[in-house]
């Protein structure tokens, strides 16, 4: 874990797809940094994930058709440190560190099967609460391809939907309290395995109004405990399909029973069947940008609202207040632990001109104007936002 | 002839004059009864409650008709004695005591027609003889086999508690005597039953012997042949009462032996006629009447009746001989007897004892005088006449007997008809008041009472019928509804596994190389690639084909459309039949049954066009494959489409380019299968949803149905036109149907409105005589 990190963290169930979608946010963001003295790191764990997941994405695409749960899912508490480092200042970096745990950690009764009595629950209770972005990937497959009753159901415990309410209760509530209040707070629902539905490979037929309709009713009880938990402050909420794959797209889907011991109590699971699209088949990821458009856009309009709220206060006040907030080391904390030096140069520029400091100057402009490039630049075609305003 | 005879003759002159009255009187009290019947009816159609609601409580119509049946009965009597042709005279008393010699004596008729016998009973058919100028000639009435049954068998079964089926011909043969007899031990009145058991068990030795002449006709015998017809047969082979019948003498089934001849036992009556010694009197008939204290059933019933219905006078004999000479309580029991039978004549003018003097002593004579002086409380005649004669001699009896008889009935029997015509018009008059007032108080009470006319009777049961409908039909639209919400939960499983089926054995097919075999398949393919420089051709080609079989395959799901459909208008006709049943066929096609009833609606006397209409919508409903899931399944196969369409690629522009060897050609099959099982999946998933849209299309149908047939302008109008129309099938008994509790009543006073009409008709009869 990066010392004095933004955080954000992923809630959705076993196998849903979130390391594919953290892998897709990583290189879709790496694309989109052409052309600024921007570069993404992931640390050393989080590479070698990622690496091994792109290495088993590339086997899948040597074949003609495969089985979409072949990837395996995440069985530990990972905590991915994604940083945005200026390439000219090795120290001007804006680090993320995104919480991906055990989907079936949702359910509370997997949590005390688990004998999570070592804290590890406790720690990402705690991560989950001062994230200022929390990422909700759906199975569009597992949603959209039940039709039966018992489909239904067996789709609705999949998704894990009440675990998820109750994550995202939980997060809420927390940016709903004094020293997270007047923090960003953004929900993202991430739809992922979509291409079928989205139509990305002109498939004639494609609803993706179908989808939307679906995640709506499917996650209405989510928006509900959203729009409940706004009434005091805003929470913003994003609809933001993905494609992990983009060259990929849904043969089939035959529900089949489930395993008794699978872990999510749902009678069928979804054995979806995926063919490779075109003559030499490359992933296209589509949509994850604007994952990382959110992260970097929270940070930034979190500094401009300091540097507002500066403006109108004394410098002694301003102290006091930065020092209290220091104390919090939340949002605000690491805000001024990373842009703190730099505010106390604009105010007293006057007594520290030194060339030195002018460098440091223009790197950290640098690192502003290519961080609003990235915001900027994502691709955020996709992207709904489906605040609702109290 | 003789004053004696003259005012006998003009008494039955004036018997004959009144023969019309006493009809008329009876046919009115028919009517009386018959209402009455009528009015019992239709009270037991009407609900008790409803019966106190409009003042009826109390109406007992079955008490009525008993009381009509009291004054019938007492008529009944009257035209017994009115329609007599004869002055009959009735010979009743013990066996044994001279009955038949003083009807020897009597008729001259000899003992071949009237046996005697010194030992015990002989007469077994009891005769009526009338003085005849003709010749003489017996008429036998036979038994038939049901009222030999009935009226022989059945009294004998009664009193020996045999079970009803062997109380038959047939039966009798499987009697247990000897375990009877056994029984019959253990009983109190066995001296009683055995004589009984042994007459019984004589008929079935002898069944052979009268059966076949159970004929139910006349018989014309003659004179000289009528005792086997009338006697017992003369000493008989003696019958082993202690064991089965079936005696080496009287069984019919052994070698040697025939049964007994028992020919009487299919007669029911005899008629002689013949010359009378005495001309005075020429209307003048005898009545051998059933012999009192033999041990036979429903003896003393038998001769009731007899002294009703047959005679005017009776002559009960007693001869004092042989320790007979005292008044016993026999003879009493006989008096008592004929004095339930005289009706409202003194007894003195109905009866006399005929002491038969013949062979007896001065002591015994004066016995007997002394005991028939008690029973007159000493005064002579005061209650019973007494005469003497000695039956054998036919001097004594035709002065003693029959003259001074016919003498006493010229004076007495104007009295007693006169007695008879009183006691018959005041029995009369008391059933009809009574009938009469609880009829005036039922219709009193009515009078409070609003019942509707036939219009309103019919309005009634048009609005009944259409709210019946009403509510059955909303239950049925609401098990449509039931199904139709989205949150109903509904899933029609059996439709699921069948589209389930279905598109496993389309993708089947795919995987089997469309039908063909992999190897076929790409073996085609190859060969096309090798003659086309290309595969495009050949896949073009192919995914038309395999586009139209899918969508053929999918119609596989016809079958269960047509079930439901076929479900829909069973539930239908379940609903409607909860009214129109008698108009709907049973079994069978439901569809065939809605037809049915829209043609008998449209080709009714009163057509009703509307509700037809109604019917005809949902026969004309069609929810098959083609019409209803097709267009949406072609929705899911447009990827199989292989040139490009509005909006979308054609399947061929992402056709994968493969080298032109047998591994390219199995690429190619493995893309086009893909194609082919995404389009089968998506058209899976279409069928899936098909169960909730079919169930909104037919809670559509359903609500349309039920507005056109209940809420429509002419829906009203139209149930009316359907009550008239079909009300004897709907409606099969008058007072059955909706709202009709004041038509039960309004039954009620109309019977009791008969009633009164047919007590003012008899009233007006008795007011113009």
């Amino acid at each position: 874990m990066a010392d004095g990190a933004f955080k954000a963290a992923v809630v959705g169930p076993t196998r849903v797809g979130k390391t594919s979608l953290l892998t897709a946010v990583f290189t879709e963001t790496q694309d989109r940094l052409g052309g600024t003295e921007l570069n993404i790191e992931l640390d050393e764990r989080t590479e070698r994930l990622v690496h091994q997941h792109q290495i088993e994405q590339r086997a899948v695409l040597e074949q003609t058709e495969f089985n979409g749960a072949v990837l395996a899912g995440t069985q530990n508490i990972e905590m991915h440190g994604i940083t945005l480092r200026s390439l000219n200042e090795e120290s001007l970096a804006i680090p993320f560190d995104v919480l991906d745990f055990p989907g079936k950690w949702l359910d509370p009764e997997e949590r005390r099967q688990a004998r999570l009595a070592d804290g590890r629950w406790t720690l990402c209770e705690r991560h989950i609460r001062e994230s200022m972005l929390l990422l909700v990937p759906i199975d569009a497959a597992v949603l959209m391809e039940a039709v039966t009753n018992e489909q239904k159901l067996s789709s609705y415990r999949r998704l894990g939907i009440v675990h998820v309410e109750n994550m995202v209760r939980l997060w809420a509530r927390s940016r709903n309290m004094a020293d997270h209040q007047q923090e960003p707070a953004t929900l993202m629902l991430v739809p992922v395995k979509c291409e079928k539905y989205l139509g990305v490979n002109q498939r004639p037929g494609a609803d993706p109004d179908a989808l939307r309709a679906r995640v709506r009713d499917m996650y209405g009880r989510v928006l509900t405990v959203v729009a409940n938990e706004a009434r005091h402050r805003r929470i913003d909420v994003l609809y933001n399909p993905v494609d992990t794959f983009g060259c990929v797209e849904l043969v089939e889907g035959h529900w089949v029973k489930a395993d008794a011991d699978d872990g999510e109590g749902a009678a069928l699971a979804l054995s979806p069947r995926y063919r490779l699209i075109g003559k030499k088949p490359e992933i296209r990821v589509t949509g994850a940008s604007a994952i990382m458009r959110e992260l970097a856009g929270a940070v930034l309009a979190g500094r401009a609202a300091l540097e507002a709220e500066a403006e109108r206060i004394s410098v002694e006040e301003q102290a006091k207040l930065l020092a209290r907030r220091a104390e919090a080391k939340g949002f605000w904390g690491t805000l001024v632990f990373r842009f703190g030096g730099e505010l106390s140069e604009n105010k007293a520029s006057y007594h520290h001109a030194t060339q030195a400091e002018a460098r440091a100057r223009r790197n950290r402009a640098q690192l502003d104007a290519d961080m609003k490039k990235l915001v900027d630049n994502a691709d955020t075609s996709r992207s709904e936002n489906w605040t609702v305003m109290s | 002839m003789s004053d004696v005879g003259e005012q006998l003759e003009a008494v039955l002159a004036r018997r004959r004059r009144s023969q019309p009255a006493i009809e008329a009187e009876i046919a009115g009290w028919e009517q009386i009864r018959t209402a009455l019947v009528a009015l019992g009816q239709a009270v037991a159609a009407a609900d008790p409650e409803e019966l106190v609601a409009a003042g009826l409580g109390d109406l007992d119509p079955a008490a009525l008709e008993r009381l009509a049946e009291e004054a019938q009965a007492e008529l009944r009597t009257v035209r017994a004695r009115v329609n007599r042709r004869t002055v009959n005279i009735g010979v009743s008393g013990q066996a044994r005591n001279g009955k038949s010699t003083l009807l020897q004596k009597m008729s001259k008729l000899e003992d071949d027609q009237i046996p005697t016998g010194a030992g015990g009973a002989v007469t077994a058919v009891r005769s009526r003889i009338f003085n005849s100028d003709g010749e003489p000639e017996a008429i036998l009435t036979m038994h038939t086999e049901v009222s030999f049954e009935t009226e022989v068998l059945a009294p004998y079964a009664t009193e020996l508690e045999l079970p009803p089926p062997l109380a038959t011909l047939d039966g009798l043969a499987q009697v247990d005597f000897a375990a009877l007899d056994k029984t019959l031990q253990e009983r109190p009145n066995w001296p009683y039953l055995r004589p009984m058991l042994s007459r019984l068990r004589e008929m079935r030795d002898s069944v052979a012997t009268f059966r076949p002449l159970l004929t139910g006709r006349s018989r014309h015998v003659e004179l000289a042949d009528l005792r086997a017809w009338v006697a017992y047969p003369k000493d008989p082979p003696a019958t082993n009462d202690a064991h089965d019948g079936h005696s080496e003498h009287s069984g019919p089934d052994g070698p040697d032996h025939h049964p007994v001849d028992r020919r009487y036992l299919a007669v029911r009556d005899a008629e002689i006629h013949c010359p009378f010694p005495s001309r005075d009197v020429a209307s003048l008939g005898l009545i051998d009447l059933p012999g009192l204290g033999e041990l036979v059933p429903e003896a003393e019933k038998h001769h009731l009746a007899g002294l009703q219905n047959d005679v005017d006078y009776i002559l009960v004999v007693k001869w004092p001989q042989d320790g007979n000479q005292m008044w016993r309580p026999e003879d009493a029991k006989a008096l008592t007897l004929i004095d339930q039978a005289r009706g409202a004549a003194a007894s003195r003018d109905f009866s006399a004892v005929l002491v038969n003097t013949g062979l007896v002593t001065a002591e015994r004579l004066t016995a007997l005088e002394n005991d028939l002086k008690r029973v007159n409380s000493g005064v002579d005649d005061s209650a019973v006449r007494v005469l003497y004669a000695d039956v054998s001699d036919p001097d004594d009896v035709t002065r003693n007997v029959l003259e001074a008889s016919l003498a006493h009935l010229a004076q007495a029997l104007p009295r007693m008809d006169a007695a008879a015509f009183e006691q018959a018009g005041t029995v009369t008059a008391a059933r009809a008041a009574a009938i009469g007032t609880a009829v005036t108080a039922a219709q009193a009470a009515l009078r409070t009472v609003v019942t509707p006319t036939p219009y309103e009777i019919l309005d009634l049961r048009a609005k009944d019928l259409r709210e019946s409908l009403a509510g059955a039909l909303r239950a049925w639209t609401a098990d449509l509804e039931k199904r139709a919400r989205d949150d109903s939960g509904y899933e029609d499983l059996e439709f699921l596994e069948h589209a389930d089926a279905i598109r496993e054995g389309i993708r089947e097919w795919i995987l089997d190389g469309f039908g063909e075999g992999v190897e076929g398949w790409t073996g085609r393919l190859y060969a096309s690639m090798t003659a086309e420089y290309g595969g495009g051709q050949f896949i073009h080609h192919e995914l038309n084909s395999v586009r139209t079989a899918i969508a053929d395959r999918f119609a596989g799901i016809d079958d269960v459309l047509a079930e439901r459909l076929r479900r829909f208008r069973a539930d239908l006709v379940g609903a409607l039949s909860v009214r129109l049943g008698p108009l709907l066929a049973a079994d069978g096609d439901p569809a065939a049954a809605l037809r049915e009833l829209a043609d008998r609606l449209g080709d009714a006397t009163d057509p009703c066009p509307t509700l037809r209409r109604a019917l005809e919508f949902v026969l004309d409903i069609h929810l098959d494959y083609r019409t209803r899931t097709l267009p949406r399944i072609r929705q899911a196969l447009v990827i199989l489409l292989p040139a490009a369409r509005s909006g979308a690629g054609g399947a061929l522009e992402s056709m994968p380019s493969v080298e032109h060897s047998p591994a390219g050609a199995h690429e190619l099959f493995v893309w086009t299968s893909q194609l082919a099982r995404a389009a089968v999946h998506d058209g899976a998933r279409v069928l899936a949803d098909e169960p909730s849209v079919i169930a909104q299309a037919l809670l559509a149908y359903g609500e349309q149905f039920e507005d056109a047939f209940i809420r429509s302008d002419a829906a009203m109008a139209e149930f009316r036109r359907l009550a008239e129309s079909f009300r004897d099938q709907l409606w099969p008994t008058p007072d059955s149907g909706p709202g009709l509790a004041n038509a039960r009543i309004q039954r009620i006073r109309t019977t009791l409105k008969d009633v009164a009409s047919a007590l003012a008709d008899s009233a007006d009869r008795q007011g113009a005589r």
